[in-house]
């Protein structure tokens, strides 16, 4: 998959999640930029993410992503390992 | 030996001067022999001695979970839980002996009946409770591949046991305190100039506000049952201000100590009183401790199945907006028991410090549509400066009232004190009645400037969080503050002030 379908469908999980059709994520995104992305809200986000690409983060993954791009970098080096 | 204590005030200069005499390839190292030598004045041979066992067996287990993770993982989880099961196993062989005792005493009363349980005395090994936390955090990011396992056993000792933040915390991580801890490179002036300042004005909060605030706190609690009326409110409020100045009046010596030699730890309180909810207060207070928790114990849980399934039931039955707080809010009471339990083994820390608050979160939670049309009806701006007042002061009532709990000895205790706040005379606002709280007029008014001082600081940080300011201010700061401890510290009998409340656990 390429980085932009992966922001794409990003975008999509991000919308669904927080139920806001206006949300469109970036590299930069983090935390601070979506009012509802609080510590609460991050594994229901996490587990979205892992449903729609197919993919698993693991528990260090989880707790040190910095930013929405690194999160797009895990997901397409899960779905490259996964080929 | 604490941070007040006379032998410190050496120690420190002493510590300082070897390490900035000493060359840089040497400075661990010396760390190394000035923290263990601080573990033995605080607490012992003993205390080193598991201290030390401890950290060497997660050093050697982290290398063996490192070196099979991937294609032996059964071996490198095996290493990972042997290790993990032994260091919860010391923590509660040494601080959890007593809880089924007080567990049944607790059952007993509420059933009515009496009971009062002898609690064995046990002497645990100093800062047990909080390195034991920092070693697991530590493992666990090795189980998970976030750090690298150290290979160098002294570091990891140090990393543990470093002595500024090994009795209170913060609680560190690996990756973060690994970075200025083992390069030996020290502080600029500047720096020092504003360790030192850190360090005076921690202890101002310990030695001239939260020592006074004890005297009103040990008169009122020591004797709760002939006390009534506002002395109870009052004894709470003040309880709540004696742990925020005694706890985070020992996290800013502790990083200011570590500053002086060029470490940096983890801020832990961020005025936590300017917070407008639970959840807030949890993001200011005892930082550390509930990212540990957030990390290592609420994130794995909401990812297991167990969790996720819940989660699907709770969309099916309620919703998706609300079905998804299900799992969110049962996660948030496992982990505040926990929480509470960490802070020792009873009930009224597990409620006080724990259950109370995960159900004021939960609450908040499952009322979130509720909140929203409180404002979209009343209209009212979320950013009003009076609403914001308003909000803070609940905030602080309810926490206030947790404490309560925490500082009991027991639930009958707890359940008493509230009881007493609504009864009794309240005749505390006379001369007669002020005098029985054990404090002179001059004492009364050193307090309540030194909680404008307090407040006006807090004030000023919650609005500059960038810098501390220009160095000759600071140098002004540093001699107002010394002169203020100096001229106003309560200082105990025979020079010695009681240990800091958070050094027990």
């Amino acid at each position: 998959m390429e980085r932009q379908e992966i922001f794409q469908k990003l975008d999509e999980v991000f919308q669904d999640v927080f139920d806001d059709p206006n949300i469109h994520v970036t590299d930069e995104t983090t935390a601070a930029d979506i009012e509802d992305w609080d510590s609460l809200e991050h594994i229901n986000l996490i587990v979205a993410v892992e449903k729609a690409f197919g993919v698993k983060f693991g528990m260090g993954e989880v707790t040190h992503m910095e930013n929405v791009g690194e999160m797009a970098d895990l997901i397409a080096k899960k779905q490259g390992q996964g080929r | 030996m604490t941070f007040v204590s006379y032998q410190f005030a050496v120690f420190l200069p002493v510590a300082a001067a070897l390490f900035y005499g000493c060359p840089k390839r040497w400075r661990m190292g010396l760390l190394f022999l000035i923290s263990g030598l601080f573990l033995v004045l605080s607490g012992g041979m003993e205390s080193l001695a598991v201290y030390g066992l401890s950290a060497l067996a997660v050093w050697a287990a982290a290398l063996g979970v490192e070196h099979f993770r991937g294609d032996r993982d059964r071996i490198s989880s095996i290493f990972f839980w042997t290790a993990a099961a032994a260091l919860l196993g010391l923590l509660a062989g040494f601080q959890y002996i007593n809880f089924p005792g007080y567990t049944v005493q607790e059952f007993f009363w509420l059933t009515g009946r009496n009971y009062e349980w002898t609690p064995v005395q046990t002497a645990a090994p100093a800062a047990i409770s909080f390195y034991t936390l920092t070693l697991l955090g530590y493992l666990t990011e090795v189980r998970w591949g976030s750090v690298p396992a150290e290979k160098n056993p002294v570091k990891l000792i140090l990393f543990g046991g470093f002595f500024p933040q090994m009795a209170m915390g913060p609680i560190a991580r690996y990756e973060l305190l690994s970075e200025t801890l083992f390069s030996g490179r020290g502080a600029g002036w500047e720096e020092i100039l504003g360790s030192f300042q850190r360090i005076l004005w921690g202890l101002f909060q310990k030695l001239v506000i939260s020592e006074r605030l004890a005297v009103i706190v040990n008169t009122v609690y020591s004797d709760y049952e002939t006390f009534s009326g506002w002395y109870l409110v009052l004894a709470a409020a003040a309880f709540s201000f004696q742990l925020y100045t005694d706890f985070a009046g020992a996290m800013d010596i502790a990083l200011g100590t570590a500053g002086i030699f060029g470490v940096r730890l983890e801020e832990n309180f961020r005025q936590p009183f300017y917070s407008r909810s639970i959840a807030e207060f949890w993001r200011r207070w005892h930082m550390t401790l509930g990212a540990w928790f957030k990390d290592f114990v609420m994130y794995p849980i909401l990812k297991t199945e167990c969790f996720q399934r819940l989660g699907s039931w709770g969309k099916r039955c309620f919703g998706k907006k609300q079905g998804k707080k299900i799992p969110t809010a049962a996660a948030l009471l496992i982990v505040w028991f926990l929480l509470g339990l960490w802070h020792g083994g009873k009930w009224t820390f597990i409620i006080g410090s724990g259950l109370y608050h995960a159900v004021l979160m939960s609450a908040a939670l499952l009322t979130e549509p509720l909140q929203k049309k409180f404002y979209s009806v009343t209209r009212l701006n979320r950013d009003n400066p009076v609403w914001a007042v308003f909000q803070r002061v609940r905030t602080f009532v309810l926490v206030s009232i947790g404490f309560v709990f925490f500082r009991s000895d027991s639930l009958k205790m707890a359940v008493d004190l509230f009881r007493g706040m609504f009864s009794g005379d309240t005749g505390l606002f006379t001369e007669a009645g002020f005098e029985a709280l054990g404090m002179s007029a001059a004492d009364g008014s050193v307090l309540i400037v030194s909680l404008a001082v307090l407040w006006a600081v807090s004030a000023w940080k919650e609005t500059h969080r960038d810098g501390d300011g220009r160095p000759e201010i600071r140098g002004c700061v540093c001699a107002a503050l010394a002169f203020g401890i100096l001229l106003f510290g309560c200082y105990g009998r025979g020079y010695d002030p009681s240990a800091f409340i958070y050094a027990r656990f």
